[in-house]
């Protein structure tokens, strides 16, 4: 029992960083934006938000509660949206092909990151845990979290895991019930009938995608604040999480609302090599790690499949995903 | 009569092209006001320019008396002014009212769906048209989305409403439907504007119809003292009849039958009904219908591209009288077993050319299997792109600039010269001279009249009957999918056809 709630915590923790990361994605994406600088971006972010954190610990006595969670969370967004508006003039000003522009994004964030630690710590590969950011990001909820198995299942969470499901939940509404979530998606869809019906098509673009990518941005604050507890290392696997969080908005057919149970699912199925073989007593699994790693790339292509097959245009990416768009067209 | 708009000396050109010459129109307020043209005559760009999509170059607008500036549709829609495209600008995920009340910022943060499906339904009501505001566009016939376009103009509180060749893609009751919705909105004030090259809908529907040519509003005419022949000789300029050579054709030499073509989309719509017919050499056999009636899986499952049921027979005779099944084959080992087919797609640059190569790079795609070397051989096909050049008179800068720079004419050019140049027993072309002018049009038709001179057979699948009557020797209809006949170019008439293409009445085959 004790192996499976560790699991499912880790899977919940991961489910955090995942479903803000896809989250953001979708938001992209739902503006015609296939932004794969996600892994960067999250990367990126993290050390940001490390290094904001660490300055501030470092140079105060006796921190405040509210600065801290301020620098971490403002300074991850700020990187995010940065980036998002690096991508828009590309993407947008200049139309340049995304495919391309995400994929040197990602590239770009991971080895800036990795640049800006050497900065910090020169030649170490692991820095200090930030003793009052990791009691801040790990608190857990008062009074709930000790209710036996209920509070550690449910309630031993960082407070960031709560804030995104409540943003995963705004994001349904947003997209659902409001009328710039129908322009934004509009937007996606069919750039020219937005345009056609007096909808700035560049700016919805470069705000939906500056959100999007502060976002993400915010996954990997929460990688390296609630995750690796205030502590950094150059060898951990934010970009990975940043490839699984691209997979997952196809396994929620680009609905947030979805995430709730996909990422914790992917959660489950990435941690799965450390634990399931453990809980049913086999043996033998030491080398098998990367292959089981890889079951939630198998549940995206099959998620794939199945929609495609099903035919329901909901179910399928926005129409004009990738495709940069140009007015006077004829 | 009020105006509700004047545009006065306007002017747009594109590169090369003028596309409107210093245009002068009045429209008059709760009229129904045609604008009638050939392809090409500047009425869509004039109107884009009234709707917000293109800026004009020179000339004022004015609305209600005072001069205005729409540089996009949001400021059209300001003006009262909504413009329903040739090409629907609808979002197919996302149900009628979303569509409808996409972009409005009047209505605060949240939808009120509820609200909104009322409204939807009002409007409905009050112009009797069908909806059903929470049916996904993707859904819907062409028909209905076109219903939405409408009831999203009017939703927005637009006065003078637009169509663009609003009956080109409506059945014959879908397009009564809709004039009585057009009459009933004049009669609530509305002005509508109707683009148009159909004549007896002018005469109709309209109040007034304005001709243009070239570019230009060559007059203005009340309908009421109009007449076929009156607008005709004002679309045309001087009176052009069609004077295609037409000789006799040989009929004894079949070179493809169809037996009980059926044909199935993957979405499971029939798509071709037990179609049965021949094709001889030295004849022009033309196919008539409303565009989609199963023209382009007609001539996909002749050349292969395309999958027939279970049944279904298409046979060619070869020059030596050898006979081929093509059902169940593709269009390479088609070509292997030397039947000698050529195909003039109506997606010229999709489908028949590479637009980013140029004339020679082109003419390659036919022979690349050619030659035992792992180098092309480009002589030949540069010496046949040189050919092609001179005897059609392909205006190109050179033979390497890609094709897709070249203008439309001459990109039919260059694709009905390749396939002809592969001296083929079966010429099957789709909508051969869309968006030519008359000049190109008729080198194609005689292109295509030497072929039939030469003992070809040739398929013609066009939209202009008039055309269709004065260059095929028979006429295929198609309506739905089924062949509702196959009659003599000479002696029918456009009432025939025309209703052979709408309804399922039986015509006794030749």
């Amino acid at each position: 029992m004790d192996t499976f709630i560790t699991w499912f915590t880790f899977a919940v923790v991961y489910g955090t960083i995942l479903s803000i990361s896809a989250c953001g994605e979708i938001i992209n994406e739902k503006a015609g934006h296939l932004n794969l600088g996600i892994p960067g971006i999250m990367y990126l972010s993290g050390v940001v938000s490390y290094i904001a954190t660490k300055a501030y610990e470092g140079a105060v006595e006796e921190p405040l509660v509210i600065v801290i969670i301020l620098l971490a969370v403002l300074s991850s967004l700020l990187t995010g949206a940065l980036i998002g508006l690096l991508y828009s003039v590309f993407a947008v000003t200049f139309r340049c092909n995304q495919n391309v522009l995400g994929l040197s994004i990602a590239a770009f964030g991971v080895g800036f990151g990795k640049f800006l630690s050497l900065v910090i710590g020169a030649g170490s590969t692991t820095y200090p845990k930030l003793a009052h950011a990791n009691d801040i990001f790990n608190a857990g909820l008062p009074f709930l979290k000790d209710l036996g198995v209920v509070g550690d299942l449910f309630f031993n969470y960082g407070f960031m895991t709560y804030v995104v499901i409540i943003i995963l939940v705004v994001a349904m509404f947003f997209f659902r019930r409001t009328r710039i979530g129908l322009n934004l998606r509009s937007i996606g869809e069919s750039p020219a009938t937005a345009d056609a019906v007096g909808l700035n098509v560049s700016r919805y673009k470069y705000i939906a995608t500056m959100i999007g990518c502060s976002l993400a941005g915010l996954g990997g604050m929460i990688y390296v604040m609630q995750f690796s507890g205030a502590s950094w290392s150059t060898n951990n696997s934010i970009e990975a999480l940043g490839w699984l969080a691209v997979a997952l908005v196809i396994f929620v057919s680009w609905k947030p609302i979805h995430l709730l149970w996909g990422a914790p699912l992917f959660g489950f199925l990435f941690w799965a090599y450390a634990y399931l073989p453990n809980m049913l007593s086999i043996n033998g699994f030491t080398g098998m790690t990367q292959i089981i790693q890889m079951l939630p790339y198998l549940v995206t292509i099959v998620v794939l499949i199945i929609n495609s097959s099903r035919k329901k245009k909901e179910n399928q990416p926005p129409a004009s995903l990738g495709l940069p768009y140009f007015r006077e067209e004829r | 009569m009020e105006n509700a708009i004047e545009l006065i000396g306007i002017s747009k050109r594109f590169g090369k092209t003028l596309a409107n010459d210093s245009v002068n129109l009045t429209i008059h307020k709760g009229e129904i006001l045609s604008l009638l043209g050939e392809n090409g005559s500047g009425k869509t760009t004039l109107m884009n320019m009234l709707c917000g999509l293109y800026y004009p170059d020179s000339g004022t607008i004015k609305i209600n008396g005072k001069e205005v500036t729409i540089s996009s549709p949001k400021d059209a829609f300001e003006h009262g002014i909504g413009m329903v495209h040739q090409h629907f600008k609808l979002i197919e995920v996302f149900s009628a009212s979303d569509n409808i009340i996409l972009g409005l910022k009047e209505e605060g943060f949240f939808v009120d769906h509820r609200k909104v499906n009322r409204e939807v339904k009002e409007i409905a009501t009050r112009y009797d048209f069908e909806i059903e505001p929470k049916k996904k566009v993707y859904r819907m016939s062409v028909g209905e989305k076109q219903i939405v376009e409408i009831i999203k103009l009017l939703y927005r509180g637009v006065d003078t409403l637009i169509l663009d060749e609003p009956t080109a893609v409506l059945t014959p009751q879908e397009t009564k439907k809709l004039f009585n919705v057009l009459r009933k909105m004049r009669e609530d004030g509305k002005t509508v504007i109707i683009i148009t090259h159909k004549l007896n809908e002018v005469l109709e529907l309209s109040d007034r119809v304005a001709i243009l040519r070239k570019g230009k509003v060559i007059e203005t005419i009340e309908t009421a003292k109009a007449n076929e022949s009156i607008l005709t000789d004002a679309m045309v300029g001087e009176h052009v009849a069609l004077h295609i050579d037409r000789d006799e054709p040989k009929k004894d030499d079949e070179v493809l039958r169809v037996e009980h073509l059926n044909c199935t989309s993957s979405q499971g719509i029939k798509l071709i009904k037990d179609a049965n017919f021949s094709i001889y050499g030295g004849e022009i056999l033309g196919i008539a219908g409303v565009s989609g009636s199963g023209q382009k899986a007609l001539l996909d499952a002749i050349t292969g591209l395309r999958h027939s049921d279970f049944g279904s027979h298409i046979t060619f005779k070869k020059v030596d009288g050898e006979k081929e099944e093509l059902v169940g084959k593709t269009p390479k080992m088609i070509k292997h077993l030397g039947v000698r087919l050529a195909f003039v797609p109506e997606d010229r640059l999709g489908m028949g050319l590479v637009g980013e190569f140029g004339m020679t790079g082109n003419m390659l795609l036919r022979s690349y299997e050619e030659g035992h070397s792992y180098f092309l051989h480009t002589k030949k096909p540069h010496a046949l792109a040189e050919q092609i050049k001179d005897q059609l008179h392909v205006v190109t800068p050179s033979l390497e600039t890609p094709v897709r720079k070249l203008s439309g004419g001459n990109v039919q050019k260059v694709l009905v010269g390749r396939e002809i140049a592969s001296s083929p027993r079966l010429l099957l072309t789709a909508y051969a001279t869309r968006g030519l002018d008359i000049n190109t049009s008729y080198a194609i038709y005689n292109l295509l009249n030497e072929q039939k001179r030469k003992g070809v057979a040739v398929v013609y699948v066009g939209e202009d009957l008039d055309v269709l009557l004065a260059l095929t020797d028979r006429i295929l209809v198609l309506c739905d999918g089924q062949v509702t006949g196959i009659v003599d170019s000479r002696t029918t008439d456009k009432m025939t056809i025309g209703r052979l293409m709408s309804n399922n009445v039986e015509v006794k085959h030749d």
